[in-house]
């Protein structure tokens, strides 16, 4: 309904219950002073009012006219619940874990997004903020497992129109920035898993001995992601993968320990190679590499140990010094002392050396395939089978550790928000159209009955005069 | 004479009270009308997919040739539309509002359009009910599943599907397409029968829609809430992500508590009946149910004001 229509419509309800009311009054005052209470109360029984059906009427009519704008008011003005349903929010707290901030609902983020959610018109965000209003819903606080502080999770967010926001329907106002803030809520807070949309659309430009750590950092992501999310919740298993995190990671560690040791495996027993001179120089020089890197670990070990061994005996001796412990239990602790640093130092040296060996072993096993043997036609198609098997293999696993992080997050936060009209609203609003009618209806019978009462006095009056 | 007089009188005051009551309810269910907004959480989309669903206008108009309708479509910038039949009335060979709304309405987003009775019965003559079902698959026949090809049956007025077609939109009866929208696949599905007609004559459509390509979200426009509640429902495995239905017009009257008070039934009234607005998720998916933006008989609508659903998948 119009706006200026409806306020008219609630100009004129008031003004006729007002008119209604003050007759009311003024005939009472006026009864009063003529009359005893008796006469005024006899004056009030049905049986003296005339003209009570046509009354009643009128009063169903005004009951009608009055439900029609308490209808339209509270249309045009609609409230919404907005529930956080999410682990965190009884400490209110985001799911990230920092502080919830409830002003941004009504922020220009949100606001914005909320126009263009609703496709309102010439509608700006300074104009809507003004219309909104935003209290946290009385009774709805939790108490905040730590701090035993109330903590509410579910605010009102009431629309009232006024001139700039005039003709837009409330319920429609209050919904679209309610899953507005929802969709941003989400977007800020929901966990990210983009990475998962794995594509292996860039394969082609990898040699074939590159494709054991191409397809290694693939398998990484699932592992990385699926261990993250096993730590958050050990025991969650999707209802629709019927996998848990846990047997994802696993699936994924075996498909690097089997299907991707297989293929690489096969690669470098065959020599296999796309631009074999081009691979063979890189390799060399990564082989060149890694011997000097070995050889300089391996001087910086017997350097330590040279070190250590010199350490005079005497000031090796172990000195104890008192000092209390994580539980704060008191414990005499051994000091640290040069000789500590260069044994922790060597025995650093000592792993890395071994690491750069393997890989030392590795290169030159490749080089020496790759020198040996020539890529045939059958080991390639062999190998393009085996990487097509593997792609299919890793893209499955994540379509599946997909669906769980999303049944996942779907369960444990309840969609984060809900969204929900206060409950039995309509009660108020009908009952407050039943008051209307029956305040009118009131004033019309009492004015009527004190208006005939006064009526009687001035004709007995009359009557008497002409006596 | 004098007492009929006044009695005459009394009965004149209460029918003109009565005309400005009717007035004025109509008025205020006849001329506006409001958006709903749902949303639908899915995995099978990364980007928000918006639908705008359109049920039982019934010839009505927003602003002259519909503007106010169509301007507020065109603000909610859909990806696509789909209208669940009952845009026309039975009877009323007037087919130009649902047209030039449609030829609008497809310069927008792609237009999905599953007739509703009236429009079964200004189109092929009857209503699908199981006896004119029986009568067109013995004519016809059916396919080896029993699913019925409606496009074979015989219209009596091919007016408006040939119109229809000419400016753009789908009609989908009985039957399936497929659109990408952002990336995404959409398959939508179109089904109109009574209860008794989905066996057999359109539970393997749909069972063969709803199975393949499982990938692609899955859009179903059923005209009546029966198909998904007495139909669809026997097929136990099948899943859905949004069936969007009408007919049932938020059952004319809204008491509030209760619910909406009417539903036509073939011949006769039902009450409250429920399952006539709001979106109903269950097991196989959620069901919208637009209470209509128009009305086919004179009763006014009352704390029932016309709805535009959309329906955001993300």
């Amino acid at each position: 309904m119009n706006y200026y229509l409806l306020m008219a419509g609630k100009i004129i309800l008031i003004f006729i219950i007002a008119a209604a009311g003050l007759r009311c009054l003024y005939l009472l005052a006026r009864c009063r002073k003529k009359f005893m209470t008796a006469n005024i109360l006899h004056a009030m029984r049905p049986s003296q009012v005339h003209g009570k059906g046509v009354l009643f009427l009128i009063a169903l009519f005004f009951l009608f006219f009055s439900g029609i704008v308490v209808s339209e008011t509270s249309r045009q003005n609609a409230s919404l619940h907005i529930a956080l349903t999410y682990p965190e929010a009884s400490q209110g707290l985001n799911p990230n874990g920092s502080r919830y901030n409830m002003s941004n609902i009504l922020s220009d983020e949100v606001l914005k997004a909320a126009i263009e959610f609703g496709g309102f018109e010439n509608l700006t965000v300074d104009e809507l903020r003004s219309s909104l209003d935003l209290v946290p819903v009385q009774g709805s606080a939790k108490a905040g497992e730590e701090s035993g502080e109330l903590v509410s999770t579910q605010f009102e967010l009431t629309f009232s129109n006024n001139r700039k926001t005039k003709n837009l329907s409330g319920r429609e106002v209050v919904f679209a920035v309610g899953y507005a803030y929802r969709n941003w809520f989400i977007g800020e807070y929901s966990p990210n898993y983009d990475v998962l949309n794995i594509s292996f659309d860039d394969i082609q430009s990898y040699d074939y001995p590159d494709l054991k750590s191409y397809f290694s950092n693939a398998i990484q992501i699932i592992c990385n992601l699926s261990s993250s999310f096993h730590q958050k919740d050990a025991t969650f298993q999707s209802p629709s993968t019927g996998e848990s995190f846990y047997s994802i990671n696993s699936k994924a560690w075996d498909i690097n320990n089997t299907g991707l040791e297989n293929l690489s495996s096969f690669i470098m027993a065959n020599g296999l190679s796309e631009n074999r001179s081009d691979y063979l120089s890189r390799l060399r020089y990564e082989y060149t590499n890694l011997c000097n890197d070995y050889r300089s670990t391996i001087q910086a070990y017997d350097v330590r140990i040279e070190a250590v061994q010199k350490y005079d005996n005497d000031m090796a001796t172990v000195v104890y010094i008192p000092t209390y412990d994580t539980d704060n239990t008191f414990y005499m602790s051994k000091t640290k002392i040069g000789i500590d640093h260069f044994s922790a130092d060597a025995d650093l040296l000592s792993n890395n050396a071994s690491t750069i060996l393997a890989s030392i072993l590795d290169g030159r096993y490749l080089l020496q395939q790759l020198e040996e043997t020539s890529t045939s036609t059958d080991s390639a198609i062999k190998a393009e089978e085996m990487i097509a098997v593997l792609k299919e293999e890793i893209l499955s696993l994540s379509d599946v550790l997909k669906k769980t992080i999303f049944d996942y997050v779907t369960l444990s936060s309840n969609g984060y928000i809900s969204l929900t009209e206060p409950a039995n609203s309509w009660l108020f609003k009908y009952g407050l159209t039943v008051a209307f009618g029956a305040a009118f209806f009131a004033f019309a019978y009492f004015g009527r009955a004190f208006g005939r009462l006064s009526e009687k006095s001035v004709e007995r009056k009359a009557g008497e005069n002409h006596e | 004479m004098h007492k009929f007089a006044k009695a005459g009188k009394w009965i004149g005051v209460g029918i003109g009270l009565l005309a400005l009551v009717y007035i004025i309810l109509y008025s205020l269910g006849r001329f506006r009308f409001e958006v709903t907004f749902y949303q639908i959480e899915s995995d099978k989309t990364d980007e928000r997919i918006r639908i705008v669903g359109l049920a039982d206008l019934h010839n009505w108009t927003f602003g002259k040739d519909n503007r106010d309708l169509i301007g507020r479509i065109q603000t909610l910038e859909p990806d696509l539309i789909l209208i669940a039949g009952d845009m026309v009335v039975a009877g009323n060979d007037d087919i130009s509002v649902a047209v030039s709304l449609c030829q609008n309405l497809a310069e927008i987003a792609p237009v999905y359009y599953s007739f509703g009775n009236h429009e079964n019965e200004m189109v092929y003559g009857s209503d699908m009910l199981v006896e004119f079902l029986d009568e067109q698959a013995a004519e016809i026949g059916t396919d080896e599943y029993g699913t019925l090809d409606f496009d074979r049956i015989e219209m009596i007025d091919s007016r408006l599907p040939e119109q229809l077609k000419k400016v753009g939109v789908t009609i989908l009866n009985n039957g399936a397409a497929s659109v990408n929208v952002k990336g995404q696949q959409v398959d939508i599905a179109g089904v109109d029968n009574l209860s008794g007609g989905y066996f057999p004559y359109s539970y393997h459509m749909i069972e063969t829609f709803l199975t393949e390509d499982q990938q692609n979200l899955k859009l179903i426009i059923a005209h009546r809430p029966l198909i998904p509640y007495a139909g669809i429902v026997y097929q136990e495995e099948l899943r859905y992500d949004m069936l969007l239905c009408g007919h049932k017009h938020g059952g004319i009257i809204r008491i509030p508590g209760l619910g909406g008070m009417f539903s036509s039934g073939g011949d006769y009234w039902h009450w409250f009946t429920g399952y006539d607005s709001g979106m109903i998720p269950n097991e196989q998916g959620n069901v919208v149910i637009s209470r209509g933006l128009g009305n086919s008989n004179p009763l006014p609508r009352i704390n029932n004001v016309p709805e535009l659903v959309v329906i955001d998948i993300f």
